[in-house]
């Protein structure tokens, strides 16, 4: 009866570790596709000052968002992110307006892709 | 390299306490689905052991709701037979009465060889000395011989034999082992004394077993 009490304890683990995950992965993709929104946005105004200090910004709540994102997500698709992220305040100017779309439109759908890629779809079951 | 090294530890040990929470039986009667549990534990350990992009948690996780299923299936199937049946198949006879059955033996894939090997390996050498042969659900064939064939025990050989108890190894390389001592209703000071009758420490013995009745064998250390 004791290992029964055990397998209770281990499944409530892993649904809460699962559950933690999904609704952390969900709070950090939110936040984050705003933040990308709000300098895609600058950019489009020509605002360049702002979109900078938002990449700045971007790439520091990154470092921060990848920390905790590492017990759940591939390390490696983390990365990929974090490499595109690092890059973006290169093209905060009138000249790389187009290479910061799209660059900002990757992490975006690299992103999502990493956070859909989690949720209990069918997709992701089967 | 170091991550792979950390991971290994942290994985082992969490192996380690899987199967033992999984009890004994896991190891000593395999039933099929057991066995393909275990494998699957090993192979989804190694994931995130191998590959450090792997996070530890996408093969803890696994491994926890494998071993929770294990244990509630075992626990269901002591509980309803009819399920045990279900998951683990029951018990067939392909021998009756000395008489092969065909048609079983058909339907569980088994060939005549398979049969004769899993007899020689119990010691039967002749399909005409089984009476019941009897495959049982974890794969292995129980047998009984024919009347003329079995070994007569004891009882039916009219013959006393004295009940001595089990022997075990009371001390191995020099160490006590106290479950054992308790096993035989013994003491630690009995053993004590035993050695000082035999004008011996424990640090000179290699192996002593004892029984119930405080019969006992002594194999001296090598001296180096």
């Amino acid at each position: 009866m004791k290992r029964l009490w055990f397998a209770v304890v281990f499944l409530v683990v892993a649904g809460s570790l699962s559950t933690i995950e999904v609704i952390s992965v969900q709070n950090d993709y939110y936040d984050f596709i705003d933040t990308v929104d709000r300098a895609r946005l600058a950019v489009m105004n020509s605002d360049y000052e702002k979109a900078d200090k938002i990449s700045e910004k971007m790439k520091e709540d990154w470092y921060e968002k990848e920390k905790h994102l590492n017990y759940f997500l591939e390390h490696s698709s983390l990365d990929e992110v974090g490499t595109e992220i690092a890059g973006l305040t290169d093209y905060t100017d009138d000249l790389s307006r187009n290479e910061f779309l799209s660059v900002t439109d990757k992490i975006k759908r690299q992103f999502a892709s990493l956070y859909r890629s989690e949720l209990p779809y069918g997709e992701n079951i089967f | 390299m170091l991550i792979s090294i950390i991971r290994t530890f942290i994985l082992y040990l969490f192996i380690l306490l899987a199967l033992r929470i999984m009890g004994k039986r896991q190891l000593s009667e395999m039933q099929t689905s057991e066995l393909v549990i275990t494998l699957m534990m090993s192979d989804i350990a190694v994931i995130p052991m191998s590959n450090t992009s792997q996070p530890l948690l996408s093969g803890v996780i696994p491994i926890l709701i494998l071993i929770s299923l294990e244990i509630i299936f075992s626990v269901l199937m002591l509980k309803s037979g009819k399920f045990r049946n279900i998951v683990c198949g029951s018990p067939e006879m392909v021998i009756r009465d000395g008489e092969i059955l065909q048609k079983q033996m058909r339907r569980l894939r088994m060939t005549t060889e398979d049969l004769c090997v899993q007899l020689r390996q119990q010691g039967i050498f002749s399909l005409d000395d089984v009476q019941y042969c009897i495959v049982e659900t974890n794969g292995d064939i129980s047998v009984l011989e024919k009347p003329d064939k079995r070994v007569p025990t004891a009882s039916e050989l009219g013959v006393y034999i004295p009940d001595k108890g089990i022997e075990v190894v009371v001390i191995n390389d020099s160490r006590y082992l106290s479950n054992s001592i308790n096993l035989c209703n013994l003491t630690r000071e009995w053993v004590d004394n035993t050695l000082k009758e035999n004008n011996l420490t424990v640090d000179d013995v290699f192996i002593m077993t004892a029984n119930r009745n405080g019969e006992y064998k002594i194999i001296r250390r090598d001296m180096p």
